[in-house]
């Protein structure tokens, strides 16, 4: 029986995933590179296993079809709409933190162009920033290298 | 099936009148490390030491004046009478035996590590790391202890050393210090094959809930090398769990 490959450690670098090309397609979005970093860290390295690689798989995919597109212009990531996202601290504490939002938000340009109305925008955002982080910071990304998709 | 006592059980839930007293569980007898380390006044006094200074700065601190009274064969007694218990101490004999010196501490390749963060929260006390980080920083970057460690500390005679610079950390409290400019800042004793010997305070405040919480997770190594013996006050975690792993200086 052939010897099936170990799994990713559950957290750390995943060592046959290439992320370069995802931190390459954020970088007009979220440009400090240690920002990036952390972003890519919360979506790749935390969570279940299935959900990392699943994510990986999704932004990769998207990172490689806006390689394949030359953008007609630059997108202008600070005039697009964003709903932050904060981190889901304890409410005991987090008037404590003074910065307890993630580097990056949820674009709304798309949504609102594509879902029926506000409340539906509504209703999409809140769930797009609900449950773990890995979760949510995978929406805001993917939601990014859409609106930067829709642009070229 | 066995029959339960009637008197045990109402001894132990009454329904009314006042709260029982119930007689108090004896101590259990110490063991014979435990019962050993009492006897000895170094081994009070290295306990106190560690828990305030940190085990790497008690250590080097210990044998240093060990040696100056009485020689390397001093410094192989107290490593014979403490090592056992005290891991991070046994290494430091054993390197002052080898002619390896304190070595120097240097926070540049941290603050490196640290760029753009505007909170520290540190796990642990190694004062001369301390001094070293306070020293590094800039003042508008806050610096946080964290006053939970396993051992018995005085934490205002602690935080007292830094003046208002370091500030004290609850437990309950250190999400508060969570955010998108905030590091986590563990000591680290020694690394080996991948895993490196922290203080289980550092597992209390790394879960997988705070691991998003927290920008950077930074392992600063005080020791160069891990303990031979198994070690009685530290935990093993993955270096793949920190973001940024900082190895000690060597002179």
């Amino acid at each position: 029986m052939a010897k099936s490959a170990p799994p990713p450690p559950r957290s750390g670098q995943l060592p046959d995933l290439d992320r370069e090309a995802v931190d390459r397609a954020l970088a007009t979005v979220v440009p400090d590179a240690r920002d990036r970093a952390f972003v890519l860290r919360c979506i790749l390295e935390e969570g279940p296993r299935h959900h990392r690689i699943a994510s990986w798989a999704l932004l990769r995919a998207l990172a490689g079809l806006l390689e394949s597109r030359p953008p007609a212009a630059p997108l202008e990531a600070e005039a697009i709409p964003t709903e932050p996202l904060r981190m889901r601290l304890p409410p005991s504490v987090a008037q404590a933190s003074e910065d307890a939002a993630f580097p990056i938000g949820i674009p709304k340009r798309l949504l609102a162009r594509s879902l029926e109305d506000d409340e539906e925008t509504a209703i999409a955002l809140e769930a797009l920033a609900d449950g773990p982080p890995h979760h949510a910071l995978a929406n805001a990304v993917m939601l990014w290298l859409m609106e930067a998709l829709a642009g070229r | 099936m066995s029959e339960r006592s009637p008197a045990a059980s109402s001894a132990r839930i009454p329904l009314v009148g006042a709260p029982l007293s119930l007689p108090r569980t004896p101590e259990p007898p110490p063991d014979v490390e435990e019962r050993a380390l009492a006897r000895t006044d170094l081994g009070s006094a290295f306990e106190l030491a560690s828990a305030e200074l940190g085990f790497a700065a008690a250590s080097w601190l210990f044998v240093e004046n060990v040696a100056k009274v009485g020689g390397d064969a001093a410094v192989r007694a107290l490593g014979d009478e403490l090592g056992t218990t005290f891991s991070v101490l046994d290494l430091v004999v054993r390197r002052w035996l080898e002619g390896r010196r304190r070595p120097h501490v240097d926070a540049g390749r941290l603050r490196s590590a640290l760029h753009g963060v505007r909170r520290v929260l540190v796990v642990g006390v190694e004062a001369e790391h301390l001094d070293a980080l306070a020293r590094a920083l800039d003042p508008t970057v806050r610096l946080g202890l964290l006053t939970y460690r396993l051992q018995r500390v005085d934490w205002p005679r602690v935080l007292a050393n830094f003046g208002d610079r370091i500030e004290p950390v609850d437990l309950a409290e250190f999400q508060g210090w969570a955010g998108a400019r905030s590091g986590l800042l563990t000591f680290v004793y020694g690394e080996r094959h991948g895993l490196v010997n922290v203080l289980s305070a550092f597992l209390r405040v790394s879960g997988p809930d705070v691991r998003t919480q927290f920008r950077e997770i930074i392992g600063w190594d005080v020791l160069g090398a891990a303990p031979d013996v198994y070690p009685r006050y530290l935990v093993e975690t993955a270096v793949s769990d920190l973001t940024a792993f900082v190895p000690l200086a060597e002179r």
